[in-house]
């Protein structure tokens, strides 16, 4: 059982790494049909989710794909909506909040699965001198395929009012919200859809660890099956970043788009 | 295209210092990895105590990158990003305590 579970986590997270999804909404309902309890599996989630970012952190950092800037900006109304959302847990029934958390998923995967092209093109006034996040900026350039593409986060207000709902939705329904920030990046705020999982693997880090500090002083989490799903995921988050590394812009968005179909499913199954 | 209006004032030193916490990043993630096959073929106490060690690691290491960046960002007079980043702190640590009293 416990390989099956390191093979699983691997796998969850590596899809996690790829989409900016965290990996915690696939992870934790797979946990809960193959028997675990609810409350065993998401600690086990939120493990899995750590694991794969700080995995995934070498290469985003050495591919430049990552926006720490935008990522904090964005994750300041997230993590205060999840605050108040998990404060107000129990409000909306959990079959309602299911469903809308389904519907979101499917506006997202549409949203950027339809969509056609790139944004965001090469500049060629740009060097790889300008490559990396600017000072003082919600924006930056990332390179692609030997050219530099500048990139800014706009549409502020809606993005960080996207956030904070996505935040508030996450909270009172105790998953990590990375299959809402991504497209809430990426969508909104046009921020490219490499960057905006990188930036949002980055985030469900520090959101997800956050949860399993309350969850440790708990004594909620059982380090001994944690252990092989931290090991699984280690090793999956490396591979799905190292996969995101190698896809083109529109097959990330593809990709996540199917994986945001994938997640609604779960969700209109798990309700 | 808005190139004209692109202003980038990307800091010539950021990749070298990305790349040191990528490769700091890689390490502790191989050290966690090890520590995690001790923790999965040993017997006895060693192997929850291990265990803690792997999961407590896992844990902090996301905090740790956010402090260097405060570092990073304060070393590059970039105040309002600092600020940013303290107060997405402060609600961690606000958010942490108020789950952990109503668990209680």
């Amino acid at each position: 059982m416990l390989p099956l579970l390191g093979l699983v986590a691997a796998t969850t997270a590596a899809l996690g790494a790829i989409g900016g999804l965290g990996g915690a909404i696939l992870l934790v309902p797979l946990l809960v049909v193959t028997g675990t309890s609810p409350v065993e599996a998401a600690p086990l989630g939120l493990l899995s989710v750590v694991a794969g970012s700080v995995a995934a952190a070498d290469r985003h950092l050495r591919e430049r794909t990552v926006n720490h800037r935008i990522g904090v900006v964005s994750e300041l109304p997230a993590t205060s909506g999840a605050v108040l959302g998990a404060l107000f847990a129990g409000v909306i029934s959990d079959g309602v909040l299911t469903r809308v958390l389904a519907l979101v998923a499917v506006t997202a995967a549409l949203g950027g699965g339809l969509r056609r092209g790139l944004r965001n093109r090469a500049d060629p006034a740009l060097s790889h001198r300008d490559v990396g996040e600017w000072i003082g900026q919600a924006a930056g350039a990332y390179p692609l395929n030997g050219g530099v593409v500048p990139y800014r986060a706009q549409r502020l207000g809606w993005g960080l009012t996207g956030m904070a709902v996505s935040g508030l939705v996450s909270g009172i329904a105790g998953v990590g919200g990375g299959f809402i920030k991504t497209p809430v990046l990426s969508e909104i705020m046009r921020v490219p859809v490499k960057v905006a999982a990188s930036t949002t693997t980055f985030t469900v880090g520090i959101t997800a660890s956050a949860a399993l500090t309350v969850m440790a002083v708990r004594g909620q989490i059982d380090v001994e099956t944690g252990v092989v799903v931290v090991f699984g995921a280690l090793i999956g988050g490396r591979v799905g970043a190292a996969l995101q590394g190698r896809l083109s812009p529109p097959m990330v968005r593809r990709l996540l788009s199917v994986l945001l179909l994938g997640v609604a499913f779960v969700l209109l199954v798990r309700g | 295209m808005e190139s004209p209006s692109w202003n980038p004032t990307a800091d010539p030193h950021q990749a070298d210092r990305e790349r040191r916490f990528g490769r700091w990043s890689q390490r502790m993630v191989f050290v966690t990895m090890l520590l995690a096959v001790g923790a999965l073929v040993s017997q006895g106490s060693l192997r929850p105590a291990l265990g803690v060690v792997v999961v407590g690691a896992v844990i902090v290491m996301p905090f740790i990158r956010l402090v260097w960046l405060l570092a990073i960002w304060l070393h590059q007079r970039d105040r309002a990003f600092v600020w940013s980043g303290i107060a997405l702190l402060i609600v961690i640590v606000v958010g942490v305590v108020a789950a952990a009293l109503r668990g209680r």
